[in-house]
C-alpha cells in the first residue's frame, strides 16, 4: 500500500506553523522533526510532509543534508510584506463593507469590545486579539483565497512584530482603528473601511520598521528570478 | 488515524520532487489532468517515470496551492477540483488588486533590462496565430510575470504566480469556446498600452489598464460558464459553475458535497438520486427504468446520468428506507380490483406509509423512511426556523415532507396495476409536518401562544395543477389531511385517539405515541387531554452515538448475562449496526438492573462482571462497549465486506434518554393530574409509535418512563397513527375524527406551574423516578 499524502499534515502544519510565527521555535534554529513529533502528538510522516509545505511557505529552509531549519526573520522583507498587506487587507475592509452579515457584526462588535475592556498587559494576548480581529474582517468579505492569503502574510509579518513586542506601543491606538473600521463596515462604507484598514496596516509596519532600525526596504533589491518547488531563500 | 508507529516515509529526492510537481501542476492547468479527475499515485508515478514518493510529495504541495483536493480515501481520494464560478470570482477579486499594485510599482522600478523583456513578449504575442489561443494565454502568463519581476515584489510576484495557476485552468477551460480570437486580441492590445505607460513610468495609468484588462477577460471567461448548478444542503446552498453538457453528479462533488455512486455512473445503483429541477437533459434509459413515477413527479434525477444544460437547483438529503421488517404491516394480500387507499404518517424523523383495502379498512402493508427534512435538523424548531428564514427554504421543507412520502411510498413496492388502483390518500402528522408540508405561515406555530394557522381538514385532488401535491398520487385520487387538535397537537395524535377508540373509553385510558416529539394521551372516560413534549430523536435512534434507524442489523434488544457477555437481539438476525430507540431502552434498562448505570444515570467507574466493558473515549467520555463485532457499513456495496468494529453506549447517550424520558414522564404525570386520575385508575396504557411493539414494557417500567402501574393494563401497539390515519380513509370515520379534534383539550405545558419541577424530579432511572 502507498503511503499517500495524509490528513493530518493539514494539522501538523497549522501547529508546527503556529510554533514557528510566535518564535516558539526561534529563527534559526534546526528542527528535529522526532521530538516535534512526540510534542505535537503526532506521528512523524505528517510532521515531515507539514515542514516541506512551511518550507513552500518560506517559514522553514530544508538543507539536504543537515535537515529542517526555521527560516531566519529576515528585516529586508517588512517592505515588500507591507506593501502586500496593506493592498489585501484593504480590499478585505472595502468587501467587508459590501458583504457583512449581521453575525459577522456582531463577531466584530465583540472582538472590539474585548479589546476595549480587556486589562491585560500580555502584549501576546493583544496580538491574538488583534489578529481574531482581522480574520474576522477577512471572514466577513467572502472570499476564501484572500482570507487564506491574508493568513499567510499575517503569520510572515508576525515574526517580525514578535521580535519587537516588548516595545511595540501600537496596539492601545489599534483598538480605536478597529471601532471606526467596523462602524465603516457597518455603515457600508467601503471607501472608508478601505482607507482605514490601509492606514491602520502601514501605521503598524511603519512603527515594526522604526523598533526594528530597519532602513527604508521599498526599494528595489537584487532582480530575484524564484524557483518553485523546493524552499529556496 | 494513521499508526503511530507506521513505516517512516522514504525521503524523496528533492529534484525528483520539483520535477514532479511542475508536470503534474502543468497537467492540471493544461486540463490534460482534467477537473474531478481522480488521481491515483502509482498511476501517476508510472507514467512520469517518477518515484511514488516524489509524486506523493508533489501532490502534497499541490493539495496546498489548492490546485488538488486530497480527502480520507474512503471519501473521494486524491482528485482535481472542479471548475468553480464562485472561486473563479474571488481569485478575479484578488487578482484585479494585485495586478493593480504590480503594474503601478513596475511603473515606479522597472529598469531597462524589465522594459526590453516586455517588448520582446509583446512581439511574440502579436506573432502568435489567432488559433493558438494556448500558446497567446502562455504569452500573456509570462507578460504578467514580467510586470511582477519588475514590480520588485518577491512575495507580490509569488501570490500572483499562484493566482495566475489556479485562473488559468479555468480560463483554458473556456479557451476553446470564447471568441478566442477576440478576447485574446482585445487582451493584446491592452497589454501594449501597459507596456508604455510602464515606460512613461505612470503608475496610476499602468494600474488602471491593468485592472481593466483583468476585469474584461474574466467577465468573458465567465460569460462562457453558462450553467451554474446551485446545491441546497440543508441551510448550505453552494453553487458551482460548469460547462453545458457536463453531468450533474460531477458539480455536485464539485461543490464539496456527499454523493455515493457506487457504481460509478452506470445508472444501475440508484444510489444517487437527487431531486434537480431546471435546464437537465431530458430522463434517459436507466432513469426511465430506475425512477417510480412518483420520483419522477417530485423530480428525481440520477445525478450520475443527468447532464446540466443551463441554471439547475438541486436539492440533496439523505435517502433511507426503512427495514421493511419492522414495518411490514399485518401481511395479507391485496385482492384484484378493489380500490386501495393509502395512509401515510408523516413523522419528524419517520415518515411511515401503509396500504390498505378501502372495502375493509384494514392495513395489509407498511413501510417506512427517514425524513429528509432532517438535513435542515432533527428537531421541529428547527425546521421552522429554516422556514421562517426565507420562501424558498419554506418551499423546499415541503418539497422534502413530499420527497420522503414519496421514499416511504415507493417502499411498500407496489405493482403498477396496484399504485393505479389508490383512490384515497390520508396524510397525518404534527402541526409543523402539517404545515410546512402545505406551505401554511408557520410564524403562529414557533410563538405564543402556538396556534395553527389553520386546523380544518384539507381535501385536495390529485390532479389539482399546481399544488405541491399534485401528480404524485395516480390520477383520480383524493388526498385528504387530518384536521389538528391545537398548535402542538396535530393530527398524528388524533389518529391515535380515534384508533385506540378515546371517544368511546367508558374508563380511564391513556396512550403515549413515543417519537421525536412524545404525544401524550388521557380520557378519564369524560374528558380527553392531550400533551406534547419534545422528546428529542432518541426513542427514533438519533442523537445517540451509534444510533441507527430501524435498519436491517438494527439492535432492537439487549440482555446482560452473568457471565459478562450481552446478548444482541437484531433486525434480520444482522451483524449489529447500532441502537434503535428500543435497542437503547432495553439495554439501559439491563445494565440498570445490573449496576453497571446507576440511579442518576451514572455508568458506574468499575463493576464487577462487566468492568472489562468499562472505559473512555479519548476525550475522557465514560463508555460501555456493547459489541466489538459491530459493522459499519457506511459507503460500501452491498456485496463488500465490512469490518468488524465497536459499539459503545456513552455516558452522553444515557443523559439523552434520561431528558427524553423525563419529559414523556413529566407530561403524562401533568395530564393525569388535570384529570385527578392516579395511575392505577387506568384500565389501558397503550404505548405506541415507529417503533411500537417491540418496545420493552419492562424497560418502560424499570426506568421510570411512566409510574409503576400493574404489568396487565399495559400494550404496545405499532404505528398506532398510521392505523388511525388508515381508518380515515373511511369518511364516516373521517368524521368521527373531526369531532373527537373538537372536544379534545390540548394542554399547554409551557404554562403548566408544576411541569418543571416534574421533569427535574423525572430524571432519576427508577420505577419510582418521578
Amino acid at each position: 500500500m502507498m503511503d499517500g499524502p495524509r490528513v493530518e499534515t493539514g494539522r501538523a502544519f497549522e501547529l508546527v506553523r503556529q510554533r514557528i510565527i510566535t518564535l516558539a521555535l526561534a529563527p534559526g534554529s534546526a528542527v528535529n522533526d522526532q521530538r516535534l513529533a512526540t510534542e505535537l502528538e503526532l506521528p512523524l510522516a505528517p510532521v515531515q510532509e507539514a515542514l516541506k509545505l512551511l518550507a513552500h511557505e518560506h517559514l522553514v529552509r530544508i538543507h539536504p543534508r543537515y535537515g529542517a531549519y526555521v527560516a531566519d526573520v529576515n528585516a529586508s522583507d517588512l517592505g515588500q510584506l507591507s506593501e502586500l498587506r496593506v493592498e489585501l487587507e484593504g480590499l478585505a475592509a472595502a468587501l467587508a463593507a459590501r458583504r457583512a452579515t449581521r453575525d459577522d457584526l456582531e463577531v466584530l462588535d465583540a472582538i472590539g469590545q474585548e479589546q476595549i475592556s480587556a486589562d491585560d498587559p500580555d502584549p501576546r494576548r493583544l496580538f491574538d486579539r488583534d489578529h481574531r480581529f482581522h480574520v474576522a474582517v477577512a471572514a466577513a468579505a467572502r472570499n476564501d483565497y484572500l482570507a487564506q492569503s491574508l493568513e499567510r502574510f499575517f503569520g510572515q509579518s508576525l515574526r517580525l512584530w514578535y521580535l519587537v513586542l516588548p516595545q511595540l506601543d501600537f496596539l492601545a491606538g489599534a483598538v480605536h482603528k478597529h471601532v471606526d473600521l467596523t462602524g465603516a463596515i457597518r455603515a457600508g462604507d467601503a471607501e472608508a473601511a478601505e482607507e482605514i484598514m490601509r492606514e491602520h496596516v502601514r501605521d503598524f509596519y511603519g512603527q515594526v520598521r522604526a523598533l526594528l532600525g530597519a532602513r527604508d526596504d521599498t526599494g528595489p533589491p537584487r532582480s530575484d528570478r524564484r524557483g518553485k518547488g523546493s524552499g529556496d531563500r | 488515524m494513521t499508526e503511530p508507529h507506521g513505516p517512516a516515509p522514504v525521503a524523496a529526492d528533492p529534484v525528483e520532487v520539483g520535477s514532479a510537481y511542475e508536470r503534474i501542476r502543468e497537467g492540471i492547468i493544461g486540463l490534460s489532468i482534467p477537473p474531478g479527475a481522480p488521481i491515483k499515485i502509482d498511476r501517476l508515478a508510472r507514467e512520469l517515470g517518477l518515484s511514488a514518493a516524489a509524486v506523493s510529495e508533489a501532490l502534497a504541495l499541490l493539495a496546498h496551492e489548492r490546485l488538488v483536493v486530497i480527502t480520507p480515501l474512503h471519501e473521494h481520494g486524491i482528485y482535481v477540483p472542479h471548475i468553480n464560478l464562485e472561486e473563479l470570482d474571488e481569485l478575479s477579486e484578488m487578482r484585479l488588486r494585485l495586478e493593480g499594485l504590480s503594474a503601478r510599482l513596475a511603473a515606479e522600478r522597472a529598469g531597462p533590462d524589465d522594459l526590453a523583456v516586455m517588448e520582446a513578449l509583446l512581439a511574440e504575442q502579436r506573432a502568435a496565430g489567432a488559433d493558438e489561443s494556448r500558446r497567446t494565454l502562455e504569452v500573456d502568463k509570462r507578460l504578467h510575470q514580467a510586470v511582477a519581476a519588475a514590480a520588485r515584489n518577491r512575495y507580490l510576484a509569488e501570490e500572483l504566480d499562484r493566482l495566475f495557476a489556479l485562473s488559468q485552468r479555468m480560463w483554458n477551460a473556456a479557451l476553446p469556446r470564447l471568441g478566442a480570437a477576440d478576447a485574446l486580441s482585445a487582451a493584446a492590445r491592452s497589454h501594449a498600452g501597459l507596456v508604455e505607460a510602464i515606460r512613461a513610468r505612470d503608475g496610476d495609468a499602468a494600474g488602471r489598464i491593468m485592472r481593466e484588462h483583468v476585469a474584461l477577460f474574466h467577465a468573458q471567461v465567465r460569460g462562457e460558464f453558462s450553467a451554474r448548478v446551485t446545491i441546497h444542503y440543508g441551510r448550505d446552498a453552494p453553487s458551482v459553475g460548469v460547462e453545458g453538457g457536463s453531468l450533474l453528479g460531477g458539480a455536485i462533488i464539485a461543490a464539496g458535497l456527499p454523493l455515493e455512486q457506487p457504481c460509478a455512473g452506470r445508472g444501475t445503483c440508484l444510489k444517487c438520486k437527487v431531486l434537480a429541477e431546471g435546464a437537465l437533459s431530458p430522463l434517459d434509459e436507466h432513469e426511465q427504468a430506475g425512477l417510480t413515477p412518483a420520483e419522477r413527479a417530485a423530480s428525481y434525477r440520477l445525478a450520475c446520468r443527468a447532464r446540466v444544460a443551463g441554471d439547475v437547483a438541486v436539492t440533496l438529503a439523505p435517502i433511507v428506507v426503512y427495514s421493511n421488517k419492522v414495518f411490514g404491516g399485518a401481511g395479507g394480500r391485496l385482492r384484484p380490483d378493489v380500490p386501495l387507499g393509502l395512509a401515510v404518517d408523516l413523522g419528524t424523523t419517520t415518515v411511515a406509509a401503509f396500504v390498505a383495502p378501502l372495502d375493509r379498512g384494514a392495513v395489509v402493508a407498511g413501510a417506512a423512511a427517514l425524513n429528509q427534512q432532517m438535513a435542515f435538523g432533527a428537531d421541529i424548531i428547527s425546521r421552522l426556523d429554516a422556514a421562517l428564514s426565507s420562501r424558498e427554504q419554506a418551499a423546499r421543507l415541503s418539497t422534502l415532507a413530499i420527497t420522503s412520502i414519496v421514499q416511504a411510498m415507493d417502499a411498500l413496492k407496489l405493482t403498477r396495476p396496484q399504485w393505479k388502483r389508490i383512490r384515497r390518500v390520508t396524510i397525518v402528522g404534527n402541526c409543523a409536518m402539517h404545515h410546512l408540508l402545505l406551505r401554511l405561515p408557520v410564524e403562529t406555530l414557533a410563538e405564543l401562544p402556538f396556534q395553527p394557522h389553520s386546523r380544518e381538514t384539507v381535501r385536495i385532488s390529485a390532479d389539482t395543477p399546481d399544488d405541491p401535491l399534485s401528480g404524485l398520487f395516480p390520477s383520480g385520487a383524493e388526498v385528504v389531511l387530518a384536521p389538528l387538535v391545537g398548535g402542538f397537537v396535530g393530527s398524528d395524535a388524533l389518529a391515535c385517539l380515534l384508533y385506540y377508540d378515546f371517544d368511546r373509553a367508558e374508563a380511564p385510558i391513556a396512550a403515549i405515541d413515543l417519537g421525536t416529539n412524545g404525544e401524550v394521551l388521557v380520557t378519564d372516560g369524560r374528558r380527553v387531554v392531550a400533551g406534547s413534549t419534545a422528546a428529542g430523536p432518541a426513542f427514533e435512534g438519533l442523537n445517540i452515538s451509534c444510533g441507527t434507524r430501524a435498519v436491517d442489523g438494527a439492535i432492537v434488544a439487549a440482555a446482560a448475562a452473568l457471565g459478562g457477555q450481552v446478548q444482541l437481539t437484531t433486525i434480520g438476525n444482522q451483524p449489529p449496526v447500532g441502537l434503535t430507540g428500543s435497542g437503547l431502552l432495553s439495554l439501559v434498562c439491563e445494565l440498570r438492573h445490573a449496576g453497571v448505570i446507576e440511579a442518576s444515570g451514572r455508568l458506574a467507574r468499575d463493576h464487577p462482571i462487566f468492568g472489562h466493558r468499562i472505559g473512555t473515549d479519548a476525550s475522557g467520555v465514560r463508555r460501555f462497549l456493547i459489541t466489538d463485532q459491530g459493522v459499519d457499513r457506511r459507503g460500501l456495496d452491498e456485496d463488500e465486506e465490512a469490518s468488524r468494529v465497536p459499539l459503545y453506549l456513552t455516558q452522553h447517550d444515557i443523559r439523552e434518554l434520561q431528558k427524553a424520558k423525563a419529559a414523556i414522564r413529566a407530561t403524562f404525570d401533568t395530564l393525569l393530574d388535570r384529570l385527578g386520575l392516579h395511575p392505577t385508575d387506568l384500565k389501558r396504557m397503550i404505548l405506541t409509535g415507529s417503533f411500537g411493539s417491540q418496545v420493552d414494557t419492562c424497560a418502560i417500567l424499570g426506568l421510570g418512563m411512566i409510574p409503576p402501574m400493574p404489568r396487565e393494563v399495559i400494550e404496545t401497539s405499532a404505528n398506532g397513527a398510521g392505523l388511525g390515519a388508515a381508518l380515515m380513509l373511511d369518511d364516516e370515520q373521517l368524521r368521527r375524527a373531526e369531532r373527537i379534534s373538537t372536544l379534545t383539550e390540548q394542554i399547554d405545558l409551557d404554562l403548566d406551574p408544576g411541569f418543571d419541577r416534574r421533569f427535574v424530579g423525572s430524571m432519576a432511572l427508577a420505577p419510582d423516578g418521578g
